[in-house]
């Protein structure tokens, strides 16, 4: 009997086993063809283009979108500037509509019409999603890829599988309804592999976020002044009039603490800025410090504190 | 050996059913406690107000123990993957991890302390999200194991210090025969696989960060419960406004003194924008001040009482070209002006007191230095302004107030 039970014990060892590969432990393999060392010159924007996928896939399922979409959500972690995929798709909609294919597009053109240094393609192989009775199935195929199109150089490449499955080897019953449940929404289903499917992916790509620290730079703001000279209790019509000295030819705005945000401000010399705003009826705001902010085209903001009076409307 | 002799145990009658009925109550237990979400979660109304125009930026986790750095930048990385989808604009991580490095931010402990107008500053964001990672346990005991994470977050207006949401969530999963087991095998290898399998860590961490942001996306889906019914400030932010407001009275109280016999010329002022004085052909780059004209000469002899005559030590010096100072200040009160002298002795400048008669009051002036050479004048009154943030002025030891 001792003999038997033994037996039966390797025996759910090795179902165990095949258990926990089946719910996908499995690793994404990339292959990197560029270092990752410090004079590395690495691409700072990167556009992730719409992926493609094979003609096996229904449409109305959406998994290369999918895909895509959770790629662009996590990808953006990394140390790249990546530009937001409606505007890719905005950029190269015309090309789109008179009939090329993404892939038909040259690096040349690409780099024209994104103004980056980079782009990700994508290609959905194959993508799976049924629930039978006792079991489940998602699965995502794709191969992705990163080109330097100043180059032409691939970057990192990558063919990989996720599969989330759920069946009898699934270790506990509850389990397998809520997979099963779960499941039969597709979209969600579609997400879930995806998320499962990127993290992998880009536990392995190169991030140059760290190469990147140092020459974060936001624009500078010497001074920041305003005719609030105490903490002023302003009526309506009463105008609080703010200037601010900085980096030239910059965007620049003040905020009254949250209360009203976005005051445009206007250069009227080199590196001099000046905005105002008249007070109206119904305005109302209570210990508002003054904040002047100065942007450049990369959209990084700097901010000043104007800290010698607050602003009070009643 | 250890599960041989538990299975073992199948052949023993009162003891299996022993095992049996313990394990029933243990599976009711499991039931009610287990895979559970605890989620407290307020928002203020004016998270409605955020727009893609305001930045936010994620901060680096804090982590309660050592070896929790995984989960932390699990969380962080699945804050930016969700938060995308938000009505903000996110600052990139490697710009916020950047700007933190510059300015020697590197303890996440520390986040909650620093008034987030600092952080406004440092890295040009109008809300900062600060995190903690509060616990995460995972215990195994044959059968059953369980995996718990605790963390809490607070999205903190830069602007104004006020907080936006605020939240504290438990996500806890188990495995174990309260889920009914497939088969032996899985009751006993299901908790081992649950609990070394990193992805059910990020699985539980990504489920974490679904729900916990989910009123941040739609903030204007909050219900009553879940809006703070007051505007809660951070405690750092309150402290440094009543500061600023301190400042700012103290400073007007001077203001008043000094506009008492002062004004600006209406040569200087540019009507559409009375910020903007002319600019001084010395004044360089600095921002715009308060210009002063020349004072009244019918004032009252100042204290002490000025001789009449004429020394000839006096027709020298009259002769003489004129010599600079410059004014920091003019109090009502002796002591406020000593007070001053002090603090400017002490950062090493040479300060004294001048006394005067104010339409029959005193008035204590704190001059600075004294030059022969306008220029080197105008370069100190330019650091004290700069640098001291002192509002200065340059006047003749004649007492004729000059512009820097």
């Amino acid at each position: 009997m001792k003999l038997h039970l033994f037996k039966n014990f390797k025996h759910a060892i090795a179902v165990g086993l095949m258990a926990i590969i089946a719910v996908g432990c499995g690793k994404a393999k990339v292959e990197v063809y560029h270092g990752t060392e410090a004079n590395w010159d690495y691409p700072k924007t990167v556009a992730i283009l719409p992926f493609s996928y094979s003609t096996s896939i229904t449409e109305q399922k959406r998994p290369h979108q999918i895909l895509r979409a959770v790629f662009f959500n996590y990808f953006s972690y990394l140390g790249y500037t990546d530009i937001p995929i409606e505007t890719v798709d905005l950029k190269i909609s015309p090309l789109i509509k008179a009939g090329t294919s993404i892939k038909d597009i040259s690096n040349a053109q690409l780099m024209k019409i994104l103004g980056t240094d980079a782009v990700i393609r994508g290609h959905v192989i194959n993508a799976t999603n049924f629930t039978a009775g006792i079991y489940a199935e998602t699965s995502i195929e794709a191969k992705l890829e990163m080109v330097d199109l100043r180059t032409g150089d691939l970057l990192w490449e990558t063919k990989h599988t996720e599969l989330s499955t759920s069946s009898i080897i699934t270790p506990s019953l509850i389990d397998m309804i809520a997979e099963q449940t779960a499941n039969a929404e597709v979209n969600k289903a579609y997400h879930k592999v995806s998320e499962s499917f990127i993290l992998k992916v880009l536990a392995k790509v190169p991030d140059p976020a760290s190469l990147r620290h140092e020459h974060v730079q936001l624009p500078r703001i010497i001074s920041i002044d305003s005719n609030i000279k105490k903490n002023a209790r302003l009526r309506p019509n009463d105008v609080i009039y703010v200037s601010m000295k900085g980096d030239s030819k910059l965007d620049a705005h003040f905020d009254i603490g949250s209360y009203k945000t976005r005051i445009p401000m206007k250069e009227v010399s080199t590196g001099l800025y000046t905005g105002s705003f008249r007070i109206k009826k119904g305005d109302q705001t209570n210990s508002s410090i003054i904040i002047g902010s100065l942007s450049n085209k990369k959209g990084l903001t700097a901010k000043k504190f104007y800290k010698k009076g607050l602003v009070f409307i009643k | 050996m250890y599960f041989y002799k538990k299975i073992n145990l199948t052949y023993d009658r009162p003891l299996y059913s022993q095992l049996i009925n313990t394990l029933l109550a243990l599976t009711l237990a499991f039931q009610f406690t287990a895979c559970s979400a605890n989620l407290q979660s307020k928002v203020a109304g004016n998270l409605n107000q955020m727009s893609k125009q305001q930045t936010v930026a994620i901060l680096p986790v804090e982590i309660m123990k050592k070896g929790q750095e995984e989960t932390g930048e699990m969380l962080r990385q699945g804050l930016y993957a969700n938060l995308k989808g938000a009505k903000f604009n996110l600052l990139e991580r490697y710009v916020v991890d950047g700007l933190l490095k510059q300015n020697n931010l590197h303890n996440p402990a520390d986040f909650l302390k620093i008034n987030p107008m600092r952080f406004a500053e440092i890295l040009g964001a109008d809300a900062v999200l600060i995190t903690r990672i509060n616990k995460v346990e995972r215990s195994y005991l044959v059968i059953h194991s369980s995996i718990e994470i605790g963390i809490s977050a607070q999205l903190v207006d830069t602007r104004t210090g006020e907080i936006l949401w605020r939240a504290e969530q438990t996500e806890q999963d188990y495995q174990g025969i309260a889920k009914i087991p497939t088969g032996i095998s899985s009751a006993i290898l299901g908790p081992i696989q649950f609990v070394t399998n990193k992805l059910n860590l990020h699985r539980m961490t990504s489920k974490l960060v679904d729900k916990l942001t989910a009123i941040v996306k739609n903030p204007e889906d909050a219900n009553k419960k879940e809006t703070f019914k007051e505007t809660l400030i951070s405690s750092a932010a309150t402290r440094d406004l009543e500061k600023i407001k301190d400042v700012a009275s103290l400073k007007s109280e001077w203001a008043d003194d000094v506009s008492a016999y002062t004004e600006v010329p209406p040569d200087l002022i540019d009507r559409k924008n009375p910020l903007l004085v002319k600019p001084h052909k010395n004044q360089g780059s600095l921002p715009s001040k308060i210009n002063w004209r020349q004072r009244k000469t019918n004032l009252k002899p100042a204290i002490p009482q000025q001789e009449t005559t004429i020394t000839p030590v006096q027709k020298l010096k009259q002769n003489q070209p004129p010599q600079y100072t410059i004014q920091v200040g003019a109090y009502k009160t002796e002591k406020n002006a000593h007070q001053m002298v002090n603090r400017l002795l002490k950062k090493g400048y040479e300060a004294h007191i001048k006394s005067e008669l104010k339409q029959g009051t005193p008035l204590f002036k704190v001059l600075v230095e004294k030059f022969n050479n306008k220029e080197k004048a105008y370069d100190l009154a330019n650091k004290l302004i700069n640098k001291e943030n002192l509002p200065s002025f340059i006047v003749t030891t004649a007492s004729s107030p000059t512009n820097p």
